[in-house]
């Protein structure tokens, strides 16, 4: 985060449709030159949000602060903030060079001024010489340059893009994202993406927050989201999980570390404060796929194991899925694994059914909230 | 058996290749295609619309001497058209009263379209019929009502008279091109309203956001953004309303009085009484091709304004 800490805030936000509550009790700051991301399934109010900051929602309750001034009163129009459309919203009457030159009409610039800063912005999104085309003259990922470059033109305090990458394919997609990300930083403009694709937010995002139900489950860096969840659902939501339910049977201190006894998962060691907690607990205890290895002889005792059976794999290239059943436990568990030549020797001949071990590092699980 | 089996086809085989050819050619070609489902219409078109067309056209070239038709070639007709100044004044008057009765028709027109394309949200149809409802009744029923509010003991009249605002009753109400105007106005209403609102519907409402996200207050917004994408909306209602009713003759004849004679007065009077076909045609004639010509530069005109605004 660069300058203001609290660039804009967000107190007590609410919007309701009805009886349905889109955006409930949201509280909120995102610093200047942030990249900052919304993300969810749909309908879970990141985009209510988002038109909300825009001022095309008025909220039910609460405030927005931009840079300091409250946005209560303030029309769309006259808002400091520009938006990239889901479907780019390119005015089809106006070629490139007018759609892109439409919001400097209100600064009054010159004639001169006008075509210099357009032929700047074209620059900027890589469309020289696409001036004179129409919106129907263009691709998806054209369109999606025209729709950016128009909304930087008033170099804008917020840019709010609205799941922008959502309708261009996966190649496209990942060359946008590096784009985005580079012009983001070179102009350091707050950026609020939304976006119901985790691996995408992850990409860009200095921090996210991950929303379901109007509510903000977890607000961190990518990195912090993926590593330490605070809770079931976020760790679901970004990438995938095994959860075992279990009970703090013992608290170590030297190094510190919580002992779970989960049932039909056995007993196993979890790097970690105890703080906060005491013996008898329950607690759900939350493993990445990848923080598991897979053995297929019995691990030395004092090491963190479960043991089961091979049912199902997938094959995606540089690494594979496993899948494997434990007597007592109602859901698989999945195991990440790359395809390095080792694993290929060690696993790639197993039979389905086969009995295997999975053991992980006391560090490699965490205990979220239930 | 091989030979008797190439007999046998031989004389299918060209038949066959040739049908199938055909539904081939059917098949690949969507224009053909197009001119099937347009040939009911073309063959209507061509007998009950060519055909007169023609006969008109050769007409005006004609010349009327007593009850007989000279059907010399000659351009005497649209030399006196262009002689006489009251062919000319009657056609410019009725030019004046369509274009303003079409401007007239669109501004009341364009809210009402804009309020349900916009602002209705539930129930569009209803709100659509119910304002082409004055559609529903005969046009000549139409003018009469028109003639019993603006007339001499008419409701507008006899109200403003037992308001006591006037002593004598308005007589520039009925009777003079205002109330042809008025009367055409209202019956034309729903060719405005339909093309207006659907041009305004297909509008995404995302552009309006966006216009509004890059600064625009809602007059500009609308003179940039729903103004130019409903263009072609008032441009099909606007001609839907000034072509045909350049030539109408019915209203003026009720409600016209003598200073709301138009052309087409004078044509219905050349084919009629005075019995001069083709003078006639050669009236019909030069006032399509004026209406043509008019509309072509409006078209071209409203396009290049649009241009400009935004």
């Amino acid at each position: 985060m660069s300058g203001n800490d609290a660039f804009i805030s967000i107190q007590a936000l609410s919007k309701h449709f009805g009886p349905v509550k889109a955006v409930d009790r949201i509280d909120m700051t995102i610093g200047g030159g942030e990249f900052f991301s919304l993300l969810g399934a749909s309908g879970c109010g990141k985009t209510t949000l988002l038109r909300m900051l825009a001022g095309f929602e008025t909220p039910t309750a609460g405030d927005i602060h931009i840079d300091g001034v409250s946005m209560d009163e303030v029309a769309p129009h006259h808002r400091p903030t520009n938006m990239v459309f889901q479907n780019y919203a390119i005015f089809p009457h106006l070629d490139v060079r007018k759609n892109i030159a439409y919001g400097l009409r209100v600064l009054r610039l010159g004639n001169a001024e006008v075509d210099r800063r357009v032929d700047e912005m074209l620059e900027v999104v890589k469309l020289p010489g696409f001036g004179e085309r129409r919106s129907n003259e263009l691709s998806g990922g054209q369109r999606q340059r025209v729709a950016l470059a128009r909304a930087l033109i008033k170099r804008p305090k917020v840019l709010l893009l609205d799941e922008p990458l959502g309708a261009l394919d996966k190649k496209l997609r990942e060359e946008m994202q590096l784009e985005l990300r580079a012009l983001q930083q070179s102009l350091g403009i707050t950026f609020i993406f939304v976006t119901h694709d985790q691996e995408e937010a992850m990409t860009l995002s200095d921090r996210i927050a991950v929303m379901a139900d109007g509510k903000v489950l977890q607000t961190d860096t990518p990195e912090q989201l993926y590593e330490a969840p605070n809770s079931r659902e976020v760790g679901a939501f970004i990438g995938t999980m095994n959860f075992l339910r279990g009970r703090i049977v013992a608290l170590e201190l030297d190094p510190e570390t919580i002992v779970v006894e989960a049932g039909a998962a056995g007993t196993f060691r979890v790097a970690g404060t105890g703080r906060g907690r005491t013996v008898g607990d329950p607690v759900l205890v939350g493993i990445r796929p990848e923080k598991l290895s897979v053995s297929v002889t019995q691990p030395a005792d004092g090491t963190n194991a479960i043991q089961g059976r091979f049912a199902a794999m997938s094959y995606l290239g540089d690494r594979s899925h496993y899948f494997v059943e434990v007597d007592g436990l109602d859901q698989r568990i999945s195991v990440a694994s790359q395809n390095d030549l080792q694993h290929l020797l060690a696993v790639g001949q197993l039979d389905f059914g086969a009995e295997i071990w999975l053991t992980w590092a006391p560090a490699g699980a965490v205990i979220l909230a239930d | 058996m091989s030979d008797t089996v190439s007999i046998a086809v031989r004389p299918a085989g060209p038949g066959r290749s040739w049908r199938s050819r055909l539904r081939a050619l059917y098949l690949r070609s969507e224009a053909l295609r197009g001119y099937t489902l347009l040939s009911p219409t073309l063959v209507v078109m061509a007998f009950a619309m060519v055909a007169p067309f023609t006969i008109l056209v050769a007409m005006s070239f004609w010349t009327q001497t007593g009850f007989d038709i000279d059907t010399t070639l000659t351009l005497r007709n649209y030399q006196e058209a262009a002689d006489a100044p009251v062919y000319r004044a009657l056609l410019i008057r009725s030019l004046w009263i369509s274009g303003t009765c079409a401007v007239l028709t669109v501004l009341f027109s364009y809210p009402m379209a804009y309020y349900v394309a916009f602002h209705v949200h539930r129930r569009k149809l209803v709100w659509i019929i119910l304002m082409t409802l004055p559609f529903w009744t005969s046009y000549l029923l139409r003018v009469f009502s028109w003639k019993v509010i603006l007339g001499y003991n008419g409701a507008i009249n006899s109200g403003l008279k037992s308001l006591g605002l006037i002593e004598q009753p308005l007589e520039f109400l009925l009777y003079s091109p205002t109330a042809i105007v008025i009367t055409l106005a209202h019956a034309w209403a729903a060719f405005a309203i339909l093309p207006i609102y659907v041009s305004l519907e297909k509008i995404d409402r995302s552009l309006l956001e966006a216009a509004a996200d890059l600064g625009d207050g809602p007059v500009a917004r609308f003179l940039r953004v729903t103004l130019p994408l409903s263009l072609p909306g008032v441009i099909a209602a606007s001609l839907l309303i000034f072509i045909p009713t350049v030539g109408d003759y019915i209203t003026p004849t009720l409600v016209g009085g003598p200073d709301g004679i138009m052309i087409a007065n004078l044509i219905q009077v050349q084919f009629g009484r005075v019995n001069d076909w083709p003078m006639g045609a050669t009236l019909a004639i030069l006032m399509m091709i004026v209406v043509g010509l008019i509309s072509v530069t409006y078209i071209w005109l409203s396009r290049k304004a649009i241009e400009r605004i935004a």
